[in-house]
């Protein structure tokens, strides 16, 4: 009889049931809501968030204030600069004003004093003083504000009027289409497909890096426990590992199958609706295909390095010294991603693509943004499964001699010493 | 009677430490057979081999006359010195685990299971992780999840460390209880006093070799009765001279005597009734570890 399948479907039920696993299944959609509502909803909290500060119009020109608190905008309404100006009506000397504005700003009354010298409309120089450097980051709105009006004042002095100023600074808004769609296809079709493609990536990357580290702990569980030997008397080695890998993949996809129910309930009760202009076609079954193969075979690598990695270390702590290099694989196409993004068919592209251990991310980047070459992606997959099937043999031995071994968790070099080792 | 488990010539190194170096064992069906040696002797590889859970580098290991393989482990028990369970396994579903492992079927695995948790009184906790059980509790569920498949040979390694005493006594009664199925106990130790009451067959072994085995009233036959207790009211030096005597330990207020060869109890008790009074005096022979240390200060000469 194969006790392969027990193995499985047990790890499987008592991760599933585990408080763990429904924590993190509740509070991942809460997280990833938070992460993608939160920042604009802090920022639509005006009153609260908005930066307050000192003008001294310093540059002779009456209109200039208007004209500035006109670019910035109402920070009641227009929110996401959320700067709100106050011009300095008692004189204009700058030392008189500082002295007294200086506890004001000390206690947070204000964020900054802003001062526009004689010589702004000539040398475009102006002084934001503040208590710490956050003004650095807040101010950038006023700065370009500062340079719209710049730039309106020197054109108002050429005569030119508001309604002509307001047609010459309109800014232009680049659209990237598909050339090979028809023209009744709906706008912006390109922008979304590199949205949707990087989201794909970004999930395979978790699901690799996740699963993978989660078949690492419940190996480590297992030797921490005691309960390991118990198994090995009813089952080989290779079994238990590839019953705790197969397993934490099951895992991981039944969370992702609760979340997409979740999601397309809450789409169905109109409690959240997709962005209208999302265009999901690209979406084809060969890419559905190509993204289940890399992730199998993906993390079919990872999760054998980090079961192997759990075989060899007695604690999560033991671990980090041999989890290290491997993440670090599992990173360096995510840090690349910007350059294969904008190339994907270049040659550094193409290079990575087709190093096994680069491959699932790097190649499935390529099939989702750009579109390579049919031999390199029947190569990649090839190089990838060789690779794969050479280390679980390799990993699979490391388990097998260390999982017993309960002392000190080794160094590279006994590990080297035991990859040689005849068994 | 054919030995249900042999082994042959059987070897193992770690590295360059020779754990187990060309052992020979034969176990008889429905013996309680004891390994018995100093910690650090190679019980436990032994017994991991016998598991298949090492691999031999040389020799053979038969069970039930054939080849051990991964069917023949269905049919052996284990009980490791260190002990485990799935934390968050629940009680009953752990044990049926364990059984469905072995190659029980679910049904009878579950049937099973609830008789074997009603005997040890764990009915009512069937339901609960095993991590909230209490340590005797948890003891007493690994011992349902070794004998719950009805192995043919149950194989205990250091099974009563750890323990409490309830647990002792509960294990000493499943150990008689597979011996009178027919069936064979296994089990190494490093108490040579918990094999000589349990134990009708030995093997003793150190740095990884056999130093002797066979049933357990043979070896001792092979041994005089030289070991003699004695208390009453002596004085220290009144065992000096006595013919008799090879050596004396002072043992609280007992005197321990090895006799010399060639002399017998009666000799030592004859001389000292003239020298002392006598309250107690009993003549037997040596105990385990005793034979045990002999055997391997003679095995090194």
């Amino acid at each position: 009889m194969n006790k392969l399948p027990l193995v499985m479907i047990s790890e499987y039920l008592v991760r599933v049931r585990s408080r763990a696993f429904i924590i993190s299944t509740l509070l991942g959609p809460i997280l990833l809501l938070a992460i993608s509502l939160g920042p604009a909803l802090l920022a639509s909290r005006t009153s609260e968030g908005a930066r307050t500060v000192m003008v001294i119009d310093d540059s002779g020109d009456s209109g200039l204030f208007t004209s500035l608190q006109g670019e910035i905008g109402d920070p009641q309404v227009g929110g996401e600069r959320n700067i709100r100006l106050q011009l300095w009506g008692e004189g204009n000397s700058l030392d008189s004003a500082l002295t007294q504005l200086a506890p004001e700003v000390g206690n947070g009354n204000y964020d900054g004093v802003l001062y526009i010298p004689p010589s702004f409309l000539q040398k475009g120089d102006a002084t934001l003083y503040g208590s710490n450097p956050s003004g650095v980051v807040w101010a950038d709105p006023v700065e370009d504000a500062l340079g719209r009006v710049l730039i309106q004042e020197h054109l108002k002095s050429y005569g030119i009027d508001k309604s002509e100023l307001d047609r010459v600074m309109m800014g232009a808004n680049l659209h990237a289409e598909d050339i090979a769609r028809d023209k009744t296809g709906k706008k912006g079709s390109m922008e979304m497909r590199l949205a949707v493609g990087f989201v794909l990536v970004f999930l395979l990357y978790m699901m690799i890096l996740a699963y993978g580290i989660q078949s690492m702990n419940s190996v480590i569980e297992d030797k921490t426990s005691r309960v390991v030997e118990v198994m090995l008397a009813s089952v080989t080695p290779t079994v238990l590992m590839a019953g705790k890998i197969v397993a934490s993949a099951l895992v991981g996809l039944t969370q992702f199958a609760i979340w997409g129910i979740i999601a397309t309930g809450l789409i169905g009760q109109g409690l959240f609706s997709l962005p209208a202009n999302l265009d999901l076609s690209f979406l084809t079954p060969a890419i559905w295909l190509a993204f289940a193969a890399f992730f199998l075979l993906g993390y079919l690598l990872f999760a054998c390095l980090y079961a192997a990695i759990g075989a060899l270390c007695n604690s999560t702590q033991d671990a980090q010294q041999f989890q290290m290099p491997v993440t670090i694989l599992v990173v360096i196409p995510m840090l690349l991603l910007q350059v294969v993004m904008q190339n994907p068919n270049g040659s550094i592209a193409v290079v990575f693509s087709l190093i096994p251990v680069f491959t699932p991310i790097m190649m499935f980047v390529r099939i989702a943004l750009g579109n390579p070459p049919l031999w390199q992606i029947i190569l990649s997959l090839v190089l990838l499964a060789a690779t794969v099937g050479f280390m679980a043999k390799v990993t699979g031995k490391l388990f097998r001699l260390s999982i017993l071994s309960f002392g000190k968790s080794p160094s590279w070099k006994q590990v080297v010493r035991m990859l040689r080792s005849p068994e | 009677m054919d030995p249900i488990l042999q082994l042959l010539g059987v070897k193992r190194s770690f590295g360059s430490i020779r754990a187990v170096d060309g052992v020979d064992l034969s176990v008889p069906r429905g013996a309680i057979y004891g390994i018995l040696g100093p910690n650090g002797a190679g019980k436990t590889t032994t017994i991991r081999m016998i598991l298949n859970i090492y691999i031999p580098d040389e020799g053979k290991i038969l069970f039930d006359g054939g080849r051990l393989d991964r069917h023949a482990i269905n049919h052996i028990g284990y009980l490791p010195e260190e002990r485990g369970l799935y934390k968050r396994m629940r009680v009953e579903e752990h044990v049926v685990y364990l059984a469905r492992l072995k190659g029980v079927p679910t049904a009878e695995a579950k049937r099973r299971a609830r008789l074997w948790l009603e005997r040890f009184g764990l009915d009512d906790r069937a339901s609960a992780k095993t991590d909230e059980l209490s340590k005797g509790m948890q003891q007493k569920v690994q011992f349902i999840g070794t004998v719950i498949s009805e192995p043919q040979m149950v194989v205990l390694d250091e099974p009563f460390s750890g323990l409490d005493p309830i647990n002792v006594k509960l294990l000493r009664e499943i150990i008689e209880e597979i011996r009178a199925a027919g069936r064979t106990v296994l089990f190494s130790t490093h108490v040579m006093e918990q094999a000589e009451q349990i134990c009708d067959h030995i093997f003793l072994i150190n740095d990884g070799r056999k130093v002797l085995d066979g049933k357990l009233e043979d070896i001792v036959e092979n041994y005089p009765v030289d070991n003699v207790r004695v208390s009453g009211e002596f004085e220290a030096q009144t065992f000096e001279n006595i013919a008799a005597v090879d050596s004396t330990k002072r043992n609280g207020n007992e005197m321990l005597v090895r006799l010399k060869d060639g002399f017998v109890a009666q000799d030592l008790l004859l001389e000292l009734v003239k020298r002392g009074r006598v309250d107690r005096f009993a003549a037997a022979r040596p105990p385990l570890s005793e034979i045990f240390i002999r055997e391997v200060e003679r095995s090194r000469e």
